[in-house]
C-alpha cells in the first residue's frame, strides 16, 4: 500500500540522544504548505505524519481532518506521546479521523527514559497511550534498541504486554548512529551482543501472537523471524514517498541502496536478495564481519511475509469498519 | 560450518538447486559438513553427496546424523558408494531408557546403534557424538563400555556440552546443568574410555572446570567466535588461548562465577 510521509518540521521538546532527524535546520511547515501537501496525496493512499514532534504543530488537527476528508488511509501519527494524556485533545484527534498513533517508548524505566530523551516524561507517555487506546485509536509502540537498553528488551516487551494488552503491534528499531546520535556511538550495541536478548524478546512476542517488526537488524540475526523485518517488507511493498513532492521518490529504496552495507560473504547467503544489510554508519563503526550467510530459502520467507502482512491488513480493514 | 544460532525452521529446507548453487560458490573449503535437521531425511542426499565428492574430491566431507537410517544396510551401502567416508552419529544415551526419552522416539536407540555398527563395518570413519544435559550427563560414564561392547572400531567418542540453541534454548530450564555438576561424570567417562580403548574428545567444556589430567582431551575452540564468551576473570587464566570458552547462552542464563582462572607458573 503506497504511503506518503509528511514531515511537519523538526521542532521537538525532547532531546533524544538516539534521534536521527534532530539536527535538520529546515523551518516548520506552514498550515497552507502542510495542507497543500496533504491535497497532493492520491485518494486511498496512506499518510504518515511525523516531525520533529507533530503534536506541537498548531494545525495538526486540521491536517488530520483534511487527510481524512480526502479519503486517505491509513493516517498515522508518529509521536513521543507526552502531550496526549488529556482525553479531550485525544478525542479531537480521533474525531478528526486519526487511524494509528505510533508512540516512541525507548525505555520502561523512568530513569533510563530520562537519560535517553532528556525529559522526565515516561509517566505522561504511558498515560498518553492509555488515552489513545481509550479513544479508540489504534496505538503501536516504537522502541529503539540501544546499547543502554538492549539487555532489558525481553522485560520491555513483557512490560508492554502487561501494561497495554490492547497494543497489538510493536516496532523494534536498531539505533542508527546518524543525526544527533552520531555523537553517541556508545549507544550502538554490537549485533553479536544483542542477538540473544533480541531472540528472547521475539520469542515472547511470538508467544503472545502480537504483531511485531524489527528494523536495522540484518536477516542473519533474525533467523526464524526474517518475515518480521520491516525493511524487507518495505522493499517488497509499494514505495513510500514524500507527500506533495515534485516527483515520487522511493524513500526506502534510496535508503536501502545508499545507506546500507553488506559484507562479501553476503553474496553466498540465500537471503541476500531479501536482506538490506546493516546501517552504513554501523559498518563504519564496527565493520561488517558480524554478518554471515544463512541457508534459508528466500521464497519461503517471502511467503511468510506475505501471510503476515495480509493478516495485518485485514485487521486494519476490520478496525476501519468499526 | 554451522553459523546458526537458531536452526532454520523445519518447513523451510533449501532445495537441491539452492544447495548446489551454494556449493558451487565455495572457494577451496577446508571441510564440507552436511547437517540439518536430519540430512538423511532428504531424498536428494545421495545426489548431493555424489556432487560434493565429484566437485571437491580432495576436501574432507563429514555427515552429521542421528544414524537411524544407516540401520538399513542397503542405504549404508548406497551412501558409501556415493562418497560418504566420515560420519558423526549422535547418541543420546547408553540405553533405550535414556536415549529414546531424549529423542522422544521409541526404538531410535536400537536403530542408531545398528547404524553405527553398519557404518563401521562398511569402512566409514564413524565418530559418536554424545551431548551432555540434564537427561544425559550422568549416563555418559556408561557410554565407553557400550561402544566397546556393541560398536568396536569407532573413530572417537565426542563428548560435548549442549549447545543451547533451537529446542535446547526453548527447554533450557529443564536441560541446563551447571558445568561443575557435569565435570565429575565426564572425568569418570574419560577414565572408562582409557580402560576400554575408546578414543575420546571433549567439546564445549571450559578447561578450568575439569581436572588437569583431562584437559588435554579438549578440542579447543571449534565454533564461530560470536557464539562464545570469556568472562573477565579468564584474562588472567593461563589456558585462555586454548580454551573453548563459555556459550553466550549459558553465560546469559547461568552466569559465569563458576569459571576460575587457572594460573600456571
Amino acid at each position: 500500500m503506497a504511503t506518503h510521509l509528511l514531515r511537519l518540521g523538526h521542532a521537538c521538546d525532547h532531546a533524544c540522544r538516539y534521534c536521527t532527524v534532530a539536527d535538520d535546520p529546515d523551518p516548520e511547515l506552514s498550515r497552507e504548505e502542510a495542507l497543500a501537501r496533504v491535497d497532493a496525496v492520491p485518494k486511498g493512499e496512506g499518510l504518515t505524519i511525523t516531525g520533529g514532534e507533530p503534536t506541537l504543530h498548531p494545525d495538526l488537527l486540521e491536517i488530520v481532518r483534511r487527510a481524512k476528508e480526502r479519503g486517505l488511509f491509513p493516517v498515522d501519527l508518529q509521536t513521543h506521546g507526552a502531550h496526549l494524556s488529556e482525553a479531550s485533545s485525544v478525542d479531537r484527534l480521533h474525531e478528526a479521523g486519526l487511524d494509528i498513533a505510533l508512540v516512541s517508548v525507548p525505555s520502561h524505566d523512568p530513569a533510563v527514559y530520562r537519560e535517553l530523551t532528556g525529559k522526565d516524561d515516561l509517566a505522561k507517555v504511558l498515560t498518553g497511550i492509555d488515552t489513545l487506546l481509550a479513544a479508540g485509536i489504534e496505538t503501536n509502540i516504537d522502541h529503539v534498541i540501544t546499547a543502554r537498553t538492549y539487555r532489558s528488551l525481553p522485560d520491555f516487551v513483557d512490560f508492554i504486554g502487561k501494561r497495554f494488552p490492547r497494543v497489538n503491534r510493536i516496532l523494534l528499531g536498531m539505533v542508527r548512529p546518524n543525526g544527533a546520535c552520531a555523537q553517541h556511538p556508545e549507544l550502538v550495541p554490537r549485533l553479536v551482543e544483542l542477538e540473544l536478548f533480541l531472540y528472547d524478546a521475539l520469542d515472547r512476542l511470538r508467544n503472545r501472537h502480537a504483531y511485531y517488526e524489527v528494523e536495522g537488524v540484518p536477516l542473519c540475526y533474525l533467523q526464524g523471524y526474517e518475515h518480521h523485518n520491516a525493511e524487507t517488507q518495505r522493499a517488497l511493498d509499494a514505495p513510500v514517498s514524500y507527500a506533495g513532492g515534485k516527483r515520487r521518490r522511493d524513500i526506502h529504496g534510496f535508503v536501502h541502496s545508499r545507506l546500507k552495507r553488506k559484507a562479501a560473504v553476503c553474496e553466498r547467503c540465500l537471503l541476500d536478495p531479501l536482506c538490506v544489510g546493516m546501517w552504513v554508519e554501523y559498518a563504519q563503526l564496527n565493520g561488517t564481519n558480524e554478518l554471515f550467510p544463512v541457508f534459508t530459502p528466500p521464497d519461503r520467507v517471502r511467503e511468510r511475509m506475505e501471510r503476515y502482512y495480509q493478516r495485518w491488513r485485514e485487521e486494519h480493514r476490520r478496525h476501519r469498519s468499526r | 560450518m554451522c553459523t546458526s544460532i537458531m536452526p532454520p525452521p523445519k518447513d523451510v529446507d533449501p532445495t537441491t538447486e539452492q544447495i548446489i548453487t551454494h556449493l558451487n560458490g565455495l572457494d577451496e573449503p577446508d571441510i564440507i559438513i552436511f547437517t540439518g535437521g536430519e540430512p538423511t531425511l532428504r531424498p536428494d542426499l545421495e545426489e548431493l553427496v555424489r556432487y560434493v565428492h565429484n566437485r571437491f574430491p580432495d576436501t574432507p566431507f563429514r555427515l552429521l546424523t542421528n544414524g537411524r537410517r544407516f540401520s538399513y544396510r542397503d542405504y549404508t551401502e548406497r551412501m558409501v558408494a556415493a562418497g560418504v567416508d566420515e560420519v558423526e552419529v549422535s547418541l543420546c544415551g547408553p540405553s533405550p531408557e535414556v536415549h529414546d526419552v531424549v529423542t522422544r522416539t521409541p526404538g531410535s536407540f536400537i536403530q542408531s546403534l545398528e547404524g553405527i555398527r553398519n557404518l563401521v563395518s562398511a569402512g566409514v570413519h564413524t565418530n559418536v557424538r554424545y551431548v551432555l544435559h540434564e537427561l544425559t550427563y550422568k549416563s555418559v560414564v556408561d557410554v565407553p563400555d557400550l561402544l566397546y561392547r556393541e560398536a568396536p572400531g569407532i573413530g572417537q567418542l565426542v563428548v560435548m556440552y549442549m549447545d543451547i540453541i533451537g529446542n535446547a534454548l526453548r527447554h533450557r530450564k529443564q536441560l541446563i546443568v551447571p558445568y561443575r555438576d557435569v565435570a565429575p561424570y565426564v572425568e569418570r567417562a574419560a577414565d572408562a574410555a582409557v580402560e576400554r580403548g575408546v578414543p575420546l574428545a571433549l567439546y564445549h567444556i571450559p578447561s578450568c572446570v575439569i581436572a588437569p589430567a583431562y584437559r588435554h582431551l579438549s578440542a579447543g575452540i571449534t565454533v564461530i567466535e560470536r557464539r562464545i564468551t570469556y568472562p573477565p576473570q579468564c584474562e588472567r587464566c593461563s589456558l585462555r588461548s586454548s580454551c573453548c570458552g563459555v556459550w553466550k547462552t549459558y553465560a546469559k542464563d547461568v552466569g559465569t562465577e563458576e569459571f576460575v582462572p587457572v594460573i600456571e607458573p
